[in-house]
């Protein structure tokens, strides 16, 4: 009888590889249905849109994953000089399509099919395969593949309205939405314009194709949580810290808890969190160190969303903090020997907070009293209305006081008639250099628009005006 | 808590009762204690007697005894269970089993500490749950709190849960002489709290006796270690070695021979091995001389099942698969297991961190896996506190060999 | 093909990977980057010829300022001559202009190559370095521009200059212009993409 010379442990767990990526295609699925149904079937009986066409959101999922697949077979053949046979079941271990899946599940209804093939195809080769395959990528490579989309076509994306929204809502998506209104405002302003806050939870608002239904978003969470397949703690902390930080920031701006639930239940949150933020090789794998990395995303999350001009803040701050797991994973391995040394670990993460708090604080009192200070500058006398023309009568503070009429036509000023400019100085500097004419060219980025030299008084007022009766159209 | 539930597979051998096979025509002692190499002290031709001493491991003066009467054959190289060929000494018995020193001694608590410690290594009572550690050593110093280690956490054995349902009063009485002898304040008996059978044996006689307490602990692997006891019992954590607390954690096979020790003044000769596993056809504890060489002992019982088996040497997350079945009986051996393998598809280490989750030495696996070859980063992450439990590998999904890895680590920093 | 083992064997963008910043900075149109390349060139070639011959004369531990002060006299000379004749070349360079004072090839050949060696040696090093640069840098800066803006400017800046005025738009569809290429972070990668091009060649022909 032939005995096998053997160490290590001779029983080893029923889990594997591929067993576990297949529980996350099996929580992939009620979205993947989800997005066709919205996106596919809804817009199909609604909307006038052809067969095939209204069956673009299924061909964006197929697309992503079928790139994935055949660059990585590509590169392992061509590259690295394998025969075929070998690399269809390298590709096939190495579970490209999930990626590819996911990166089609996060873009607009919209995009045109070739841009999904170049976001998978650069997202497999550059952010996995050039780093070594499965394993050793440091960036999630859905997120990479959508990076070079928004970074190469940004223009070529498409609205997030699929055919049916267009006709029904119009306008903008939550979170540009909330950017509008300087992220204060009031239930009506920022939520209902979306019908209420089931709306934003069962994903009946427009969006990219898979990141819309939180409700299945928190089933499948669960399903992954019971069956051990992903790291639960980072979707956990990172919601609940931009839970508390936004709450915080509620309490600032005297609204209620449903500002932090908007903020949760809108954009790219949930999905990001439990999908992408979680992938296992390029997230940590110590528990103190996953920690670290929620309340990271979450505080990066918050400070894009509120800082910066962009309204999504969740892709970038997953694939910075991608950056960051091996300095992660160092202070995790230092807390499992002895969990006094990150004591100062801790402190500095609570100044980064405190810090963060403050400058959003700070940031929002300049907005507010930015749109004060204009108020007391600029003040509305009449506004006559003549069909869809209207003719605001405005006055203007400069050196005196200017006195104008500006007509405006489908929310645009056509035209700015001085009436009383006598008091200005220097005002034919401003006739000189066709200034009023500049001030409508610019109207939709007036602040990008420089002062005649000489006579500045005049030109910021004139500025004014174009901001306050836009503001005054945006309403 | 770290450490993982594993599935016991207790119920496969513990019905039966112990056959006894004790009586071989050939006894094999390997001239090894723990991975030591020791000395021989006889040769072919001479007579020798069950007590006397064939071999010694120098370092410590500890005796190796031979189990049998009768005379050596050869001393040549035969398999150990750690998989090597090792020099060992064959007699052959005449059946007789006749003693050095005929000895039975009425109060076995009449002993100071020092002729304790002397009978301890005159007898070469030695750990029996696998450690091959001299238990001399273990009482040199003072004792406070003695451990009786009855958990038993590797599946499959079921040695010690026999020993203790058959000879439960023995055992208690063994503790209380140690107890007495070097001024021990209190016994804790662990075991583990689904093992009833534990329970039962002892709950019949544990009354009469003060100071002497049953201590249920959760049924996780590897609640045996020592450190994990310590520390799940006691609540105390120690640096290297539990003397320093003034503990002794002893397995309760070795208690039975200490009895032996203080009754009859010899070592024992004998002891219960566990056959089993989804291989062999009957499951089955077996009373064996010590040197039997268990391929004689499987043929007369039953046969094995299936294909690709492997044969290990101990319980199948520490064991070794030796490749072969003419494996000797040593005291330290408890089990003997044989299951089938098992095709595992070896995938890249996908970062899912089990393998830190579960580790009860709390390093981290799979850092080290990654950085083997680098000896700065290694030192760093102490491979040295590895108990080569296994639990890494046996959770890794990918199927990795992390245990192996581990030990190459420990290796390299020792250098 | 001799030529190219001249220029890309010891290129010192594609294989010192020297003086990126300046590189990868001016390099968004076709002309900005050959004038660019023809600027360093010139500076090159005539400190190497200044710091060789004087380098008898200079004592070892003033090497570095007296070589920094001969360069960014060089650069002060040619700043004034581009703000003055075409300040449109000039505008757009912007701060780029002044910081090839401290490229790292013009002051590594300098310290290197120029104070130990001939005035005839310390020249055909200049010319050589000073060719693989602009050959370099015109690369990038036509793929660049013909992939990240579709078009390819000949002459637009200098061509108060010299007269001449041509820019062709080559892609004007939904691939290409690719805005990726125009912006910083696109650049490192054409970089890296064509730095791996070129060592996947050389590795090619050593086998």
């Amino acid at each position: 009888m032939k005995f096998i010379k053997e160490n290590g442990p001779h029983i080893k767990s029923n889990d594997s590889t591929s067993k576990i990526m297949t529980r996350f295609l099996i929580a992939l699925t009620p979205i993947i249905c989800f997005a066709i149904f919205k996106n596919s079937v809804i817009v199909y009986s609604y909307a006038s849109k052809g067969f095939i066409e209204s069956l673009h959101p299924l061909f964006m999922i197929i697309v992503g994953a079928l790139t994935s697949f055949i660059s990585e077979t590509l590169y392992y053949k061509i590259v690295l000089k394998n025969d075929l046979r070998t690399s269809l079941y390298e590709s096939y271990r190495s579970f490209g399509i999930i990626s590819g899946i996911l990166l089609a599940l996060v873009l607009p209804p919209n995009i045109p099919l070739w841009l999904v093939s170049f976001g998978s195809f650069t997202g497999s080769i550059i952010g996995k395969m050039l780093f070594g395959g499965f394993g050793q990528n440091i960036f999630n490579p859905a997120l990479l593949g959508y990076l070079f989309i928004s970074a190469s076509y940004s223009n070529l994306m498409g609205s997030p309205f699929n055919a049916y929204e267009l006709d029904t809502i119009g306008g903008a998506t939550p979170l540009s939405n909330l950017m509008n209104f300087n992220y204060t405002g009031s239930f009506e302003n920022i939520v209902s314009p979306f019908g209420d806050l089931f709306n934003l939870f069962v994903g009946n608002i427009p969006g990219a194709i898979g990141e819309v239904s939180k409700l299945l978003i928190i089933i499948s969470f669960i399903y992954l949580v019971i069956t051990k397949t992903i790291k639960w703690i980072i979707p956990t902390i990172y919601v609940t810290t931009v839970f508390i930080l936004t709450f915080i920031i509620s309490k600032y701006i005297d609204a209620g808890v449903w500002y932090s639930l908007f903020h949760i239940l809108s954009g790219g949150l949930l999905f990001g969190a439990v999908f992408m933020a979680t992938d296992p090789v390029t997230s940590p794998l110590t528990t103190i160190g996953q920690i670290l990395h929620g309340l990271s995303l979450g505080i990066l999350t918050v400070l894009l969303r509120f800082l910066t001009p962009y309204p999504e803040g969740v892709m970038t701050s997953i694939l910075f903090m991608n950056m960051l797991v091996p300095l992660f994973d160092k202070i995790g391995i230092k807390a499992r020997n002895n969990i006094r040394n990150i004591i100062i670990i801790v402190i500095t993460f609570i100044l980064i907070i405190i810090i963060s708090i403050l400058n959003i604080t700070h940031k929002l009192d300049k907005n507010s009293s930015n749109v004060s200070e204009l108020d007391s500058k600029v003040n509305i006398l009449e506004v006559k209305e003549d069909g869809n023309k209207k003719i605001y009568e405005v006055t203007s503070k400069g050196w005196g006081l200017i006195k104008a009429d500006v007509e405006v036509e489908d929310k645009n000023i056509k035209s700015i008639i001085i009436k009383d400019s006598k008091d200005e100085t220097q005002w034919n500097e401003i006739e000189k250099n066709n200034y009023i004419y500049k001030v409508i060219q610019n109207q939709n980025n007036i602040d990008k628009l420089d002062a005649v030299s000489g006579s500045t008084y005049s030109s910021n007022a004139l500025k004014n005006i174009v901001k306050k009766v836009k503001i005054e159209e945006a309403k | 808590m770290s450490g993982l539930k594993l599935d016991g597979k207790k119920e496969m051998s513990i019905s039966s009762e112990i056959v006894d096979f004790s009586n071989p025509s050939r006894v094999y002692v390997p001239l090894m204690n723990g991975n030591t190499i020791c000395a021989c002290l006889t040769k072919a031709g001479k007579k020798v007697k069950k007590g006397s001493i064939i071999g010694k491991r120098e370092d410590l003066d500890f005796p190796i005894l031979s189990p049998v009467s009768g005379t050596v054959v050869d001393i040549k190289k035969c398999l150990y269970q750690n998989g090597e060929m090792v020099d060992t000494v064959v007699i052959a018995n005449d059946m007789k089993e006749t003693l050095v020193k005929k000895n039975i001694v009425s109060d076995i608590t009449k002993y100071t500490k020092e002729e304790f410690v002397e009978l301890l290594r005159k007898c070469a009572i030695k750990g029996m749950g696998g450690s091959d550690f001299p238990t001399f050593l273990k009482y040199k110093g003072e004792v406070e709190i003695l451990i009786v280690n009855a958990v038993e956490c590797e599946p499959y054995l079921t040695a010690d849960l026999m020993l203790c349902k058959l000879k439960a009063e023995t055992i208690l009485d063994s503790i209380t002489a140690i107890m007495k002898i070097n001024n021990i304040k209190k016994c804790f008996i662990a075991y583990k709290e689904n093992n009833t059978i534990v329970r039962d044996a002892f709950m019949e006689y544990i009354e009469n006796y003060n100071d002497i307490v049953l201590e249920p602990v959760k049924n996780i692997y590897p609640a045996g270690w020592e450190r994990f006891l310590v520390k799940k019992v006691l609540g105390i954590e120690y640096d290297r070695f539990p003397s320093e607390v003034k503990v002794v954690v002893n397995n309760v096979s070795t208690i039975y021979s200490i009895y032996k020790a203080l009754k009859y003044q010899r070592g024992i000769s004998k002891r219960i091995v566990t056959i089993s596993g989804e291989g062999f056809s009957i499951p089955i504890n077996i009373l064996v001389k010590i040197g039997t060489n268990i391929s004689t002992v499987i043929k007369e019982i039953g046969e094995y099942k299936g294909e690709n088996l492997k044969f290990i040497a101990g319980g199948p997350m520490m064991g070794n698969a030796i490749g072969g079945d003419n494996l000797i009986v040593t005291s330290a051996l408890g089990a003997v297991t044989i299951i089938s393998d098992t095709e595992d598809e070896i995938n890249e280490c996908m970062g899912c961190g089990r393998c830190i989750k579960v580790c009860p030495a709390k390093i981290c696996p799979a850092f080290i896996y990654k950085n083997v070859n680098n000896k700065e980063k290694l030192k760093e992450l102490n491979p040295e506190l590895c108990v080569e439990c296994g639990l890494c590998s046996y959770v890794c999904p990918s199927k990795l060999g992390l245990r192996d890895a581990v030990k190459i680590a420990k290796k390299k920093v020792k250098e | 093909m001799k030529i190219f083992k001249y220029l890309f064997k010891e290129n010192p963008v594609f294989v010192l990977v020297l003086g990126l910043c300046s590189t990868l900075a001016v390099t968004t149109t076709f002309e900005k980057s050959y004038m660019m390349g023809l600027v360093v060139m010139i500076i090159l070639i005539l400190s190497n010829l200044i710091v060789s011959l004087i380098r008898k004369y200079v004592n070892n531990e003033i090497r570095i300022p007296v070589y920094i002060i001969i360069i960014s006299t060089l650069v002060t000379i040619i700043e004034i001559f581009l703000s003055r004749y075409s300040k449109p070349l000039y505008d757009s360079f912007g701060i780029y202009l002044p910081l090839v004072v401290v490229n790292c090839i013009i002051l590594g050949r300098a310290l290197s190559y120029a104070s130990k060696h001939k005035v005839i040696n310390s020249l055909k090093d200049a010319l050589k370095c000073g060719i693989g640069y602009l050959v370099a840098i015109s690369i990038i800066g036509l793929l660049r521009e013909v992939l990240g803006n579709g078009t390819l400017t000949l002459m637009n800046d200098i061509s108060s200059l010299t007269g001449y005025k041509e820019v062709i738009r080559i892609f004007n569809g939904n691939i290409f212009p690719n805005k990726l290429f125009l912006t910083s972070g696109g650049a490192f990668i054409l970089l890296g993409i064509i730095i791996g091009f070129i060592n996947s060649i050389k590795k090619g022909k050593e086998v």
